[in-house]
């Protein structure tokens, strides 16, 4: 069985259910992928594969009597605010690192008591906020996988999990998914308990989910809230509010493309009319951006004054901003809230959704997170909100499509969000391999050849896995030194060896993971 | 500052731009003025709306709310109001 890393949740909980596919075989194959491509990458924080081994042969033993659970052997990433007993909570916040965390967040507690397993946390924007996590977009490396859910959106797109956890305060979890290519859902608010999730915003914060399918996401969060999947069948095509005016904000590939998807889900049966939000749209970011940051500064304030160097830039200016905004306005920024809702609740009645795109641009380069002008009206107003990954930019970037539904009707939504991705197709998979940065040509370098590996040192680089992190890339020819027992792996050509150093072949660039 | 509807976004930028001052020192104001420019224009925003006073329920702020497990699902949509509203800050 090969391309193990390619099975969606949906796909594994029937394989291992069939007793068709070992749950150890499944996260080997997952350890392998992020062991090959994460250095690059950056979408992990903390992977522990002993236990994710023990797990998985925990779980087959489960399934050699008969038992199962419904999300039977599925990995998931978890973004590194939600508490996993046994793993550190850093958020990107380096005094965090040492941190034990003894309990599991509520989430991570219902996962683990579907039979899901947790495959390690991913990289956050440090704090959920605007500062950039190290992780690529596995579409281009220049560009931001987009925040804050940054190594959830990158884990998810680049086949290394086909489960993360986001969370989302304006547009974190729709808008890495939009970034990467796959699917994400911002259920209504307040949908999961929040305890074990450090808040960014109490009144905004949302858990998410990213995978590359809707039936994965109706899986997932169907089996989380209600113990089984939620159903898509619907008896008649969608009825959808084209919020044009706003997609005209979009730059015109993504317009463009928004005005393709709109006629395809046309064609195929679905009434698509354009209608214009009853509400300024400048209105709603105004509360939306007052409230967050007299939160964010209530929340932070007190933890930024004992570390402000530790702090970046984003968060201790929202903090900052947040402190100088004057009670009586962030109290009527919340009344507003409501009245706005109320509208918006009244307005989307006779539809199944709003469509729209769900970032204003495609990818834009890694010193921001990205546009979250989209994202962000639905999340204050608690209402359900889905990305589907449907195209491709000229510069191969993907573009996502945003629905959005009633307050409440997290179901429906995804049964119409199921109808329309059948109808438009998603996109394929980025090439990690392009994330590599290609050699200058270098005449006459030494030549030395990298040993094969072995089945000694492939074990031995298993068993390390969950303790190295990347150490660098020497370039074409140089010498590399790692750490006693340390490995590299060669990318171009997939080989391994167990070594204290080497020389690289001539036009081949050795990725040296480093023992902590 | 005051809630005055009349408060463009030039008066409020000016406001903040003297409370960052006294606050943080000019440094750091310096540093924040594209962010305190953009605050000062969603605060004559939010100055600016009309508020309905009594058009809809209550304030809850400080009343707790906890989550609702299951909520989405198990309660129809017209009775989604409480566990789905972020509400005036109450929620889990």
């Amino acid at each position: 069985m090969s391309d193990l890393y390619e099975l969606t949740a949906m796909e594994i909980v029937n394989k291992t259910t069939s007793r068709e596919l070992s749950v150890r075989t499944l996260v080997d194959a997952l350890l392998e992928r992020i062991a090959e491509f994460d250095c690059e990458l950056q979408a992990w924080v903390t992977v522990d594969a002993d236990r994710v081994r023990e797990e998985a042969d925990r779980l087959d033993r489960l399934a050699s009597q008969g038992r199962f659970a419904p999300l039977h052997g599925v990995p998931v990433g978890v973004k590194d605010i939600i508490d996993v007993a046994g793993l550190p909570t850093i958020a990107g916040f380096e005094p965090f690192r040492g941190r034990a965390i003894d309990r599991d967040a509520e989430i991570i507690r219902r996962l683990r008591a579907a039979g899901a397993i947790i495959l390690g946390k991913t990289h956050t924007t440090q704090f959920a906020n605007g500062d950039p996590a190290p992780t690529l977009n596995p579409w281009n490396r220049e560009k931001t996988p987009g925040g804050s859910s940054s190594g959830s959106g990158a884990a998810v797109a680049g086949r290394m999990t086909p489960l993360a956890l986001g969370t989302q305060t304006v547009g974190s979890t729709l808008r890495p998914a939009a970034y990467c290519g796959v699917a994400a859902f911002k259920p209504s608010f307040n949908w999961m308990e929040r305890d074990g999730v450090i808040p960014l915003a109490w009144s905004l914060d949302h858990l998410g989910l990213i995978a590359r399918s809707v039936a994965d996401l109706a899986l997932v969060y169907g089996v989380l809230v209600n113990g089984r999947a939620v159903s898509l069948s619907r008896s008649r095509p969608p009825r959808l509010a084209y919020l044009k005016a706003l997609t005209q904000l979009a730059e015109p590939a993504v317009m463009d493309h928004l005005n393709n998807v709109v006629e395809n889900l046309r064609s195929a049966g679905a009434t698509v009319e354009e209608v214009e939000l009853p509400v300024e749209f400048e209105l709603i970011q105004a509360v939306h951006f007052v409230i967050m940051q007299a939160e964010a500064s209530a929340i932070h304030g007190e933890l930024r004054e004992e570390h402000p160097d530790e702090y970046g830039p984003s968060i201790s200016r929202t903090v900052d901003i947040g402190s100088l905004i004057p009670a009586p306005f962030d109290v009527k920024a919340r009344r507003l809230r409501r009245q706005i809702r109320l509208r918006i609740d009244q307005f989307i009645t006779g539809y199944d959704g709003f469509i729209l795109p769900t970032a204003f641009n495609v990818a834009p380069i890694s010193r921001t997170t990205g546009d979250n002008r989209g994202q962000g009206p639905w999340t204050l107003l608690g209402m359900p909100a889905i990305s589907l990954a449907t195209g491709l930019s000229e510069d191969s970037l993907p573009i996502g499509t945003q629905l959005v539904g009633r307050r409440g009707n997290d179901a429906d939504l995804l049964a119409v969000a199921a109808w329309c991705e059948q109808v438009l197709g998603t996109i394929g998979a980025p090439d990690l391999n392009d994330l590599v940065p290609q050699p200058e040509p270098e005449p006459e370098m030494e030549q030395e050849s990298v040993e094969p590996v072995d089945k000694e040192a492939e074990e031995r680089r298993r068993s390390i896995i969950s303790k190295v992190i990347c150490g660098g890339v020497a370039r074409p020819g140089a010498r590399v030194a790692a750490g006693p027992g340390a490995d590299f792996v060669t990318r171009r050509e997939g080989q391994r060896s167990s070594v204290s150093g080497g020389v690289s072949r001539p036009g081949e660039m050795v990725h040296i993971p480093r023992v902590e | 500052m005051k809630l005055d509807p009349r408060l463009s976004a030039t008066r409020a930028h000016q406001i903040l731009l003297r409370r960052a001052g006294q606050t943080f020192g000019p440094a750091r104001t310096f540093e924040l003025n594209d962010a305190l420019q953009y605050a000062g224009e969603a605060l004559s925003r939010i100055a600016q709306a009309p508020l309905a006073l009594a058009g809809f329920p209550p304030d809850l702020s400080g009343m707790d709310e906890e989550g609702v497990p299951g909520g989405a699902l198990a309660e129809p949509a017209s009775s989604g109001e409480a566990s789905h509203s972020n509400d005036e800050g109450a929620g889990a």
